[in-house]
């Protein structure tokens, strides 16, 4: 809408509370290691948006360590040569499959 | 004072008098009158500057309150929200306008899109009460018609098929002669042909692809999946139970270990494919009755 926005952001992009639990911060370490140090080498190579770690990360961050690596190992196995448009997966202008965590939670 | 002071001073009040005066020059005057300040509100909303044209619009109910145009201003007001996706204020100012002005001409549009932004909101229930007051407050209204179609998408968001249905027979009920009745009779018979909306079990998905990891995929209809699941399971297990079998239990241990989310996610996986070819199916059909009613909120 144009003009000002109701309610001022309190929250700003990039800030969230620290990570307390330790198996959390094992995988999420893991995680990080992965963009940091060996991803860069051959550069991206994933077809989805957001990329398999950047899931990966989000999952365990938002849906804890259980949860986070089975949907991260589920979606590995769909970051294949067999992944066709359709109605679960919606093609970004960039050619990526959008296929954020939100849409992964068994949630009709 | 001697009389060269007095000389220029009476030349300078001479050329002061003499240049024009910007408040008088013109002859003009700014007078807001509620058309002159409607109208001002009115420019704005439809430059879809809603901000502005709210501003505009409370500055009249603020300078014309017993204006007999009150109630379209605070009905504009809501329009604005609305327009601006803000659905929140739009719902209170709609519900105001039924609240202050009752009966009159805004009443009905105001129930409707009272319902429109409740909808939006996720608010079905309220939603399908503020759809049901507008043909209470007029039933002659156009808007009268529309909160049934509303009703019946509103039904089939909330996952109610035949309560969609049972809106749009009543839509042919009450009105028949209405511009979009045949539109309304091809999408009964558009539900009717697709009768209850095919869905695939979670479940069953997920149990599938426990006992033969894959098959839950491909239940799904997800074949590559299927099988890049299977390879990779297969792999996995077949890896571990060879270590197990050469009494190389560290090596099992590790195979396995990496092996196993690979597992659990396959059947977590398949119950997600089966979950998302169900909004699919359901968002499929939501579309097809969408554009066969031709309606659009």
């Amino acid at each position: 809408m144009k003009g000002p926005p109701a309610v001022p952001p309190q929250v700003f992009v990039g800030e969230r509370a620290p990570e307390t639990s330790s198996v959390r911060l094992v995988f999420l370490g893991a995680i990080e290691l992965f963009q940091k140090r060996i991803s860069p080498i051959e550069g991206p190579r994933c077809g989805f948006s957001p990329s398999c770690s950047a899931f990966g990360h989000q999952a365990v961050r938002e849906q804890g360590p259980v949860r986070g690596v089975m949907m991260t190992a589920d979606r590995l196995m769909r970051d294949t040569i067999f992944t066709v448009p359709g109605p679960g997966y919606t093609i970004l202008p960039n050619g990526y499959f959008f296929d954020p965590v939100s849409r992964n939670l068994l949630h009709e | 004072m001697t009389t060269r002071p007095r000389v220029l001073l009476l030349l300078l009040a001479a050329v002061l008098a003499a240049l024009p005066s910007p408040s008088w020059a013109s002859g003009k005057e700014i007078v807001v009158t509620e058309t002159v300040q409607l109208g001002l509100a009115d420019a704005f909303l439809a430059e879809g500057e809603y901000y502005r044209a709210i501003t505009e619009y409370k500055k009249f109910l603020f300078l014309f309150p017993d204006s007999e145009k009150a109630d379209y201003a605070l009905f504009r007001v809501g329009t604005a929200y609305y327009r601006g996706e803000e659905y929140e204020p739009a719902a209170r100012t709609f519900a105001a306008v039924l609240e202050k002005y009752g009966m009159g001409a805004h009443a009905a549009p105001s129930a409707y899109f009272e319902g429109g932004s409740l909808w939006k909101l996720g608010r079905f229930d309220r939603a399908e009460a503020a759809f049901d007051r507008v043909a209470a407050l007029d039933p002659s209204s156009e808007y009268a018609p529309l909160s049934l179609i509303g009703k019946s998408l509103l039904s089939y968001d909330a996952r109610n098929v035949p309560g969609c249905r049972g809106e749009l027979a009543r839509f042919l009920e009450n009105y028949p002669q209405d511009a979009r009745a045949e539109r309304v009779r091809q999408t009964i018979a558009l539900l009717d042909r697709n009768g209850e909306v095919p869905r695939k079990s979670p479940a069953v998905a997920g149990v599938m692809s426990a006992v033969v990891p894959g098959s839950g995929y491909m239940y799904a209809g997800r074949y590559g999946d299927g099988v890049v699941a299977l390879i990779v399971n297969g792999l996995f297990i077949a890896g571990t139970v060879a270590a197990i079998h050469q009494e190389n239990y560290a090596v099992a241990a590790i195979v396995g270990g990496i092996g196993l989310p690979f597992y659990v996610g396959n059947i977590y996986g398949s119950a997600n494919a089966a979950t998302k070819w169900n909004i699919g199916v359901r968002k499929e059909l939501r579309e097809k009755i969408a554009v066969s009613l031709d309606y659009r909120f």
